[in-house]
């Protein structure tokens, strides 16, 4: 039905080499790995700058009221844009990274809570990295 | 008194028409004309424009009819203008008009220093473009360094012609450098009301973080009424504070406040309340004990502070309290008395270095329950040091390295509490691993071996018991991930789409280990999910290690558009085999749970198939966007949970969610006996944010349980956001339950009607309704007030 | 100056032509006129005189430009310039007046409009935006804030 082996027909990415410019944060890490699992070396001479905005994170209680057993909708977006070094134009300008997530959370206990926010935040980091890589292997640089 | 005010044409004010901004709040807005005279070369040069001029007798300069004078940037039009022959001042006799910049001035009659900024107006109706302020005042004088006094004065930022409210005052001073104006024997008038009088009064006439009034918050809830002055004082260029006297009709008399400041490397902010013996209403909450708190004082303190000494060493402290927990019940926190389970205690230095990442942290929380029992009290940390770190080497070897080290304590009476909750003490938790990754564009495999060690310490103080105080747990933790990624090219609804189909195997066994005497600090069973399918861990935290041999498979598929590389579509089915039951629950121990008294528990640990888990997310259009969820028990040909989403996203801001959710009693096993929901549930919920105009945002929610037939959260909100002042009313109807899930009877109900109106330009807006609506309307952004 | 009015006159032109009305003398083309520090050139001057031959009366008009006049009120003073299409000096009021795109430079002032007349000897000055003829133009100022007395 037409399927193939992705890589085996045409070059999955067309970068090797992007300028990572981020904060300091979970989500520049996980992004960085991503990138090198993938591949791309990071350097700041390379000839593509990626600029990757902050996460922003809605965190919306969906029983509402006052639950202590609840399920929370956690939505996690980073904008970012991508600019050739040579002439700073903008391949990208309006790049958005978007992913949501719902977990079950009983507000009994917050050690249990805090660690089942890390985790879904953790969740959705590596789906935002995840996405980013399939939007950058539209680009031809 | 002020003079009564000019008509809307004789202050620059252009209505709209078709050409109004979607965005515009106010009718129209206030054009200053272009200059009549061009200025001279010099900033000193005065340029004149009349029908005749002459010098006078003594030296003086006479211009007549139609006389524009134009010095600098300001310009002074009137029919007659007389220059002294010192040539300082220049007189004019009314109607003047006088502008500088983006200042309008009209009057009877003045004079303008010619040798200074200074002028004054008698009879003056004045206009400040920029911040759409106006007004008027029996004598209106600019002084030399710039600002401007007002006697007998009004004030006001609604359009000309509208009186909806305006200070009036004996003597207004207004600042445009610092952005703020004081005003003394200064009274509110609402439509030509006088509503409110202050001695002395001190606004910020732009949107600078200005000292001045924070408009009142009104709440009614149950029989108490409520209402909140904020005054909001900006101390400095980084720090303000807001000191909020507030009136609980049942509980007598709050002094609120809060202190915040902003450094480059470092912000913080304290708040607080504190009432002195509470006349103690009763509660919302028929199961509290009536006259619970009287002649109590009941406070609460949150300090917050983060900062940095370098990007990657960052320190965070964190200090909560409150008198009982009952305190935010009865005085909520904020509008809509939105939810506050806990106030947290933090100390928090992090390490976050290429490889390593290192954290030291003091944490405890106070549970803001009334009353709370003992078993509810979480544990502190006293303290917790974390070190992880990973290294990953190009032939795709990897090693990470996990390890925390915690001494768990909380201030409970052993005897009353559950056993295995009883003990405090150290744990040390070592998670070394390795593994392999070969990550390549159509698949991946990663074998990875982890090996975790723990440690315990523990003290049972006066509680008698024969478990162990020195424990320790290795197992090994063994995964085998893989994957491929089939692709082809499709044309759908008249696009190009990339199709991919991602087969998924995974493996994972780890040895069940008799933890029957184990604590539990900080561990809970997880619930099913998509995820869990891929990870061989069955609980949060490091209390518990489940045993577990299973084999996952699974299949996901993604419609990517091309041109972007954005996903529209993603599907995933998946289940896991079990080729093994799993021993180890939160007891810990070896046997499987009783079939007759626990059948669920009995039935999740023995069943050898997962339910089949089916994960749709599909971006219908730009603006429809859906999720589906849907757990399935082939075994027992039974849904065990459903979860669909409907979302819709307008550019312009509108909103509108649906959901529906069902699950199965006893599917999140979680928390303990008295957290488990003691029912199937099922959800409805909806909620909208609606712009109607620029002026009208329309917000409402309602979640509805069908399991009990009640409205769990009925909200609805108003904002009026106009040209000179807001308004945010919100009705918020709720279900407590008392933080007894298992059960319905100690629910109850709270309700209530909050207001909040804002004079643009007389205070600063300060926080409130914003973030309430915003937490409660998933995708919804309120409008600021400008 | 004061003793400009006592002071000989001296008149170059391209030629002269005499009015047969009692002693008023026309000079035309490329007029200049000095009487102390009074001076004035204009296209065609009219020169009158009274009975006891002194002038007491004169018009010039400008042809390509505008006729212009200057004179030093006082040793200390700025030197006066005053432009306009007719300039009438009328000697025995020390009165002069500019008529149609007048303009006057006077201690650091200057004036433009229709007509400005002003006395030589005080700083007597009135700008106006119509002349009798009826053209118009609005009288602009440039005043310099330390006027000297």
């Amino acid at each position: 039905c037409g399927f193939h082996l992705r890589g085996t027909q045409q070059q999955p990415l067309a970068i090797d080499a992007v300028d990572l410019k981020a904060p300091v944060s979970l989500l520049t890490d996980e992004v960085s790995r991503t990138l090198a699992n993938a591949g791309v070396t990071l350097s700041d001479q390379a000839p593509l700058i990626l600029n990757l905005g902050a996460e922003r994170v809605e965190d919306i209680s969906l029983r509402g009221g006052g639950m202590i057993n609840d399920e929370i909708e956690l939505r996690m977006v980073a904008p970012y844009s991508v600019q050739r070094r040579s002439d700073n134009a903008y391949l990208v300008t309006q790049g958005r990274l978007e992913s949501a997530t719902t977990y079950l959370v009983n507000n009994d206990d917050p050690l249990v809570r805090d660690e089942l926010q890390a985790n879904a935040l953790a969740e959705l980091r590596s789906d935002l990295a995840r996405q980013l890589l399939t939007q950058l292997g539209t680009l031809t640089p | 008194a002020p003079p009564p005010s000019l008509p809307a044409e004789r202050l620059d004010w252009q209505p709209w028409g078709a050409d109004a901004p979607s965005n515009a709040l106010c009718r129209g807005r206030y054009v200053m004309p272009p200059y009549a005279l061009a200025p001279g070369e010099t900033p000193e040069q005065i340029l004149s424009s009349s029908d005749s001029a002459e010098y006078g007798e003594a030296g003086e300069t006479l211009l007549r009819g139609e006389v524009v004078l134009r010095r600098d940037t300001s310009q002074l039009q009137a029919p007659l203008v007389r220059v002294n022959a010192a040539r300082d001042t220049a007189f004019a006799e009314g109607p003047l008009t006088l502008r500088d910049r983006s200042l309008l001035v009209r009057g009877e009659s003045g004079q303008l220093a010619l040798d200074s900024d200074a002028a004054q107006v008698d009879t003056a109706h004045y206009v400040v473009h920029e911040q759409r302020l106006r007004g008027d005042a029996q004598r209106l004088a600019r002084l030399e360094d710039g600002r401007y006094r007002l006697r007998e004065a009004s004030y006001t930022t609604c359009e000309p012609g509208n009186n909806l409210w305006r200070l009036v005052s004996n003597d207004v001073v207004l600042d445009r450098e610092e952005g703020f104006g004081t005003a003394t024997h200064a009274r509110l008038e609402v439509g030509h009301v006088p509503v409110f009088y202050w001695p002395w009064v001190r606004f910020p006439i732009d949107d600078r973080r200005q000292s001045g009034f924070l408009w009142p918050t009104i709440g009614i809830s149950g029989d108490s009424f409520d209402y909140a002055q904020p005054y909001y004082l900006n101390l400095g260029p980084n720090y303000d504070a807001t000191i909020t006297p507030r009136w609980v009709s049942n509980h007598g008399l709050l002094m609120g406040g809060e202190f915040r400041y902003l450094f480059p490397t470092d912000e913080g902010q304290i708040e607080g309340a504190y009432l002195s013996s509470d006349k103690a209403g009763e509660s919302d909450n028929p199961n509290d004990p009536e006259d619970a708190f009287e002649g109590e004082d009941r406070w609460y303190v949150d300090y917050l502070h983060r900062g940095r000494f370098s990007p990657r060493l960052r320190y965070n402290l964190r200090y909560g309290a409150a008198s009982d927990g009952r305190y935010f019940d009865d005085f909520g926190r904020d509008f809509g008395e939105a939810e506050t389970e806990y106030l947290s205690r933090l100390a928090q230095l992090s390490y976050s270095g290429t490889t390593w990442y290192l954290e030291a942290r003091t944490q405890g929380y106070q549970r803001l329950e009334y009353p709370l029992d003992e078993n509810d009290k979480p544990f502190y940390r006293l303290p917790s040091l974390t070190a992880n770190a990973s290294w990953e080497q190009d032939n795709g070897f990897y090693q990470q390295w996990r390890s925390n080290a915690t001494y768990f304590w909380r201030d409970v009476d052993e005897t009353a509490v559950p056993l295995r909750e009883s003990a405090t003490g150290s744990r040390v938790h070592l998670a070394p691993a390795v593994g392999w990754r070969g990550d390549e564009s159509w698949g991946f495999l990663e074998p990875r071996f982890a090996l975790l060690y723990t440690a315990y310490d523990l003290d049972y103080g006066e509680r008698e018991t024969d478990f162990d105080t020195g424990l320790t747990r290795t197992v090994p933790v063994s995964s085998l991930d893989s994957g491929l990624v089939f692709e082809r090219d499709v044309d759908l609804f008249d696009s190009a789409w990339r199709q991919t189909l991602e087969p998924r195997l995974y493996y994972a066994y780890v040895p069940e280990r008799d933890q029957s005497e184990f604590p539990d600090f900080d561990t809970s069973e997880r619930a099913f999910s998509w995820g869990q399918l891929w990870t061989p861990y069955r609980f949060s935290g490091a209390d518990r290690v489940g045993d577990v041999n299973k084999l996952s498979y699974g299949v996901s598929t993604r419609f990517i558009e091309d041109d972007s590389g954005r996903e529209r579509v993603s599907l995933g089915v998946g289940q896991s085999a079990y080729l093994d039951d799993r021993e180890i629950g939160m007891e810990g121990d070896l046997d499987l749970p009783d079939r007759e008294s626990n059948y669920q528990a009995w039935y999740d640990a023995t069943r050898d198939r997962s339910p089949v888990v089916t994960q749709l997310d599909w971006q219908v259009t730009d603006r429809w966007s859906t999720r589906y969820e849907w757990f399935y028990d082939a075994h027992r040909e039974l849904t065990e949970r459903t979860a669909t989403y409907l979302r819709y996203r307008h550019p312009e801001g509108h909103v509108l969610n649906l959901g529906y959710r069902w699950q199965l009693q006893g599917f999140d096993p979680s928390g303990d006996a008295e957290d488990r929901l003691g029912y199937n549930r099922e959800d409805y919920d909806v909620s909208f944010a609606y712009r109607a105009s620029a002026n009208l945002d329309l917000i409402g929610r309602f979640t509805y349980d069908n399991t009990n037939d009640r409205a769990l959260e009925q909200l609805a909100g108003v904002q009026w956001n106009d040209c000179c002042y807001g308004v945010q009313v919100a009705w918020r109807e709720w279900i407590e339950d008392n933080d007894t899930a298992n059960t319905t009877e100690d629910d109850y109900t709270d309700r209530g009607i909050f207001l909040r109106f804002v004079f643009k330009g007389l205070g600063g807006v300060g926080q409130g309704t914003e973030s309430f609506f915003e937490e409660s309307i998933p995708g919804y952004r309120p409008t600021q007030f400008q | 100056l004061e003793s400009d009015a006592s002071a000989p006159i001296e008149i170059a032109a391209d030629r002269l032509e005499l009015d047969n009305r009692a002693g008023t003398a026309v000079y035309i083309g490329d007029v200049e006129m000095q009487q102390g520090s009074m001076k004035l050139t204009a296209g065609r001057v009219e020169i009158e005189r009274n009975g006891q031959g002194e002038v007491s009366l004169v018009t010039a008009i400008g042809e390509s430009e505008r006729a212009y006049l200057e004179q030093k009120p006082a040793p200390e003073d700025p030197i006066v310039r005053g432009w306009g299409r007719t300039v009438i000096y009328h000697a025995d009021q020390r009165r002069v007046e500019l008529i149609n795109q007048a303009e006057l430079h006077q201690g650091g002032d200057t004036f433009r409009g229709a007509y400005v007349e002003y006395f030589l000897d005080r700083r007597q000055v009135q700008a106006r935006s119509e002349t009798g003829d009826g053209e118009r133009e609005r009288v602009r100022m440039t005043l310099t804030p330390q006027r000297t007395q």
